[in-house]
């Protein structure tokens, strides 16, 4: 067999990569102790891959919002039937996302592997958009974003992001919005899924109990070749400082929610996943649920278990930020760069980044556990230009002065604060 | 896979059970407590793990307590709280990696065993009952829980359907208790009732993972038995009655996509053939539910069946646009219809078989589904593997399903809809 084999001497395990003839990316990882399989079949396309050309494209065209998951809706669709009526003949449990940056289709299965791999493979592959079956989704659809539009939890983050960004595309809910999907149509599906779903754009990851050889014959017949597309995706420019410092909507909801992003200039791509890794560590050493800060604010009240803090980070759009519920957000964003000031002259302690450290650990081995993370984070860390096991080595690896510079670097006054309030 | 499963009683009334599985990475310890749901009690049953859960003796403040799980690679201890019918299921759960993971060689389990331990049987203390300040807090966080229902209005319709369905009823009652009994808690009525759940709940300690659990086994079994354990007799749910004629709910709130909860009742006996019967109604994308109500109507968004087994009851939960309220209730009624009138292929029962026993098979393949599935057959008082149930899903027939499908007759509905619809 093909391709190369990573290893991780610290989990004592591996799987395969395999860039395949056809241009597709192949991550083989069997896990035979296990009674499923998990396959997922994606590319990098998402909702923030708005504006593109390819090199056989004269100019660029910039698309409406929403299509790469109305194509993910559409691509289930055949001449036939959809694709879930295919499974259904198998057992096999199936899926798709769209999220920022990426679309996936995948499935779960505990028998007729091959069947399921030949079925994902074939619908992924064979786009059948016609006005007729264009229209009946947009129903489907809009339904889809109404719900979301009553989801307090979804608003305050989108709240955020639109504060926060002026130009970045990553400021549109994933689905669109009733009116930008009713632009959508067959010409305008067809040069999107002609542009991203290139095999040189895409991944195909398969985990858990599986013939790996099986699989490659099954690609190799089924996997259909084509030449780089060249492809070419415009990230709009973005002035450095937020949009708005304060954006507020009422819904029914019980406490107030809040979340809380500091704008920061994007990493290097090279370095994107460490800092990913670096500043959730200070953070979390920082502001999280052993710190001296998280404590204080727990016991008055101010906050509770919702609260959290991360880094939401994706092709083009790095954030640090944190979020929760509390009846006084404003007092808690206080608190928050206070806090950040304070450890700025300070320093945080080494035991808490210590301990971090092995907390960050801890959460990146747990997964591999399961098959479908597995499938999951292989896909994912070949999108990011890494191995499965990057994250585990990065951690392992982080020195204090490393989570000490990304305090210093943040820059605590360049912040949007989003609030959910509960309607009257 | 039966091997794996082993149950024996360690102190009166307290059963201890293990599933070592050398696969998984993580080791995961449940105790796990029975009660009757009972609008007071409920109240106390939700609290009293919340507060045990954060701080112990050794830890007594959560800060403490959160950097040694963090210290021992972000290992969780937390409460539980929910139900099945008409029994309220709370108690503690601990999970951590597996020794063979850390990077320092700890004893992570043994630790772990420890700390919960420390959480259940020696908790922190203040004037010799728990402190004030943690109690209040948590007593907060519940009701803040209860009220935060509303924010995610999937949830809330559901649990308002089952309100409904269930009125006077225990299995209507919040799992966190109602806000009034909550508050009503003092430092002392908290402790006393906390050295008497010890002596007299049910307790089940279910333990997964790849250790070794003789050392929880010994030191749990101990700490019971020291109590002088006087067990009440086990809680169990009963059926469900039918109301006379159906009742209609409609709350108004300013929401984009309305939701309709409709519950059924039945008598029925063989609860695989009701498994079958929901599944090709409502269980996943190629029920009917699916197929024609959401794909072929474009009527709802999401469209699903759930059951109740130990109370006879199925709900069918929905997210619609306002104006076709009546259209999806209209559809859906009509769905359930057909399969009583036998209009369904043999295929499909073939179908939805395939699509249960894939899930089935996947049930051993993670640590907390193992968990859930033990806790769920023991609380219906008869203990066996996925494979069982496959085999006895295999043998459902067609006039089972139908059957099933005529034992149902409709109950109650909940609509929640904008004020300007809500004269549906």
């Amino acid at each position: 067999m093909s391709g190369e084999i990573i290893k991780s001497e610290r989990l004592k395990e591996s799987y395969r990569r395999i860039k395949h003839k056809s241009g597709c990316t192949i991550c083989l990882y069997p896990m035979p102790e296990y009674s499923t399989a998990y396959a997922i079949f994606g590319t990098r396309y998402g909702s923030v891959d708005t504006t593109f050309k390819t090199k056989n494209d004269s100019d660029y065209v910039t698309v409406p919002e929403g299509i790469a998951h109305y194509l993910e809706h559409k691509l289930f669709e055949n001449d036939e039937c959809d694709a879930f009526e295919l499974y259904a003949k198998t057992g096999a449990s199936a899926n798709a996302f769209t999220s920022f940056d990426s679309t996936a289709y995948l499935f779960s299965c505990s028998q007729c592997f091959g069947e399921n791999l030949r079925i994902l493979l074939g619908f992924v592959q064979d786009p059948y958009f016609t006005e007729e079956n264009i229209e009946k989704e947009r129903g489907i659809i809009a339904q889809e974003i109404k719900m979301y539009l009553d989801d307090p939890g979804t608003r305050v983050f989108f709240n955020c992001l639109n504060a926060v960004y002026h130009n970045n595309p990553v400021r549109s809910d994933i689905a669109g919005t009733v009116e930008s999907i009713q632009k959508i149509d067959k010409e305008l599906l067809y040069r999107c899924y002609n542009t991203f779903y290139n095999p040189n754009n895409m991944v195909l990851s398969i985990a858990g109990n599986f013939d790996p050889d099986e699989a490659l014959k099954i690609c190799d017949e089924l996997l259909k070749s084509a030449n780089d597309p060249g492809l070419d995706i415009i990230v709009p420019k973005e002035p450095e400082r937020v949009r708005e410092e304060y954006i507020v909507q009422q819904l029914p909801c019980a406490v107030p929610l809040f979340n809380l992003g500091f704008k920061m200039p994007l990493p290097e791509k090279e370095k994107q996943n460490e800092d990913y890794i670096i500043y959730n560590i200070m953070l979390e050493a920082a502001l999280g649920s052993f710190s001296e800060f998280y404590s204080r604010l727990y016991d008055k009240g101010a906050i509770n278990d919702t609260f959290g803090v991360g880094v939401f980070s994706g092709r083009g759009f790095f954030l640090p930020n944190i979020c929760g519920e509390s009846r006084e957000p404003q007092r808690v964003k206080e608190e928050i760069i206070n806090e950040l000031e304070r450890l700025k002259k300070d320093g945080i302690s080494h035991r808490a980044f210590e301990t971090v450290k092995k907390m960050t650990y801890g959460e990146l081995i747990a997964p591999f556990n399961n098959v479908e993370n597995v499938a999951r984070g292989a896909m994912q860390a070949e999108f990011s230009g890494q191995n499965i096991y990057t994250n585990v080595e990065i951690t392992a690896n982080v020195r204090y002065e490393d989570v000490e510079k990304a305090l210093e670097q943040l820059d605590i006054a360049n912040c949007s604060l989003s609030v959910i309030e509960p309607t009257e | 896979m039966e091997q794996h499963f082993q149950r024996r009683e360690i102190a009166d009334g307290v059963f201890f059970s293990h599933y070592i599985d050398r696969r998984f990475k993580i080791n995961r310890i449940d105790i796990i407590f029975t009660d009757t749901l009972e609008r007071r009690r409920a109240g106390f049953n939700a609290l009293i793990p919340a507060v045990l859960s954060r701080s112990n003796s050794r830890y007594p403040t959560m800060r403490e307590l959160n950097e040694r799980l963090s210290e021992l690679y972000s290992a969780s201890l937390g409460d539980i709280v929910k139900k099945n019918g008409d029994v309220q299921l709370y108690g503690l759960f601990a999970a951590a990696i597996d020794d063979a993971y850390a990077i320092d060689n700890e004893k992570v389990l043994s630790e772990l065993v420890h700390l919960l331990c420390d959480c259940l049987f020696s908790p922190a203390l203040e004037n010799g009952y728990f402190p004030e300040n943690s109690l209040d807090i948590q007593k907060q966080n519940l009701i803040d829980n209860n009220d935060a229902e509303i924010n995610d209005k999937r949830t809330y319709a559901a649990r308002k359907g089952i309100e409904l369905a269930f009125e006077n009823e225990p299995a209507a009652l919040s799992v966190y208790g109602e806000n009034d009994e909550i508050r009503k808690i003092t430092a002392r009525e908290a402790f006393e009732y906390y050295k008497n759940m010890l002596k007299t709940a049910n307790a089940e300690v279910i333990c997964v993972g790849s250790g070794d659990f003789s050392e929880a086994e010994k030191i749990i079994g101990e700490a019971f038995r020291r109590i002088g354990r006087k067990p009440l007799s086990r809680p169990e749910s009963r059926k469900s009655p039918k109301k006379d004629e159906v009742r209609t709910v409609t709350e108004k709130m300013s929401v984009s996509q309305s939701k309709l909860s409709m519950s059924f009742k039945s008598g029925y006996e063989n609860l695989t053939a009701m498994r079958v019967m929901s599944a090709l109604l409502g269980g996943d994308v190629s029920s009917k539910l699916f197929t024609v109500v959401r794909e072929k109507l474009s009527l709802c968004y999401y469209c699903y069946s759930h059951l109740t087994l130990s109370k006879g009851a199925m709900n069918i939960e929905s997210g619609v646009e306002p104006k076709n309220l009546k259209k999806a209730k209209t559809a859906i009624l009509e769905q359930l219809s057909d399969i009583q009138n036998g209009n369904f292929t043999d295929e499909d029962v073939e179908k939805i078989k395939r699509s249960i026993m894939n899930d089935l098979r996947s049930v051993n393949d993670r640590v907390g589904n193992i968990s859930n599935w033990y806790l769920n057959r023991i609380l219906e008082g008869e203990i066996f593997a996925p494979e069982e149930l496959l085999k006895r899903i295999g043998s459902v027939t067609r006039e089972n399903i139908i059957e099933a499908a005529n034992s149902f007759t409709a109950d109650s509905v909940y609509i929640i809809t904008s004020e300007e619809e809500a004269d549906e």
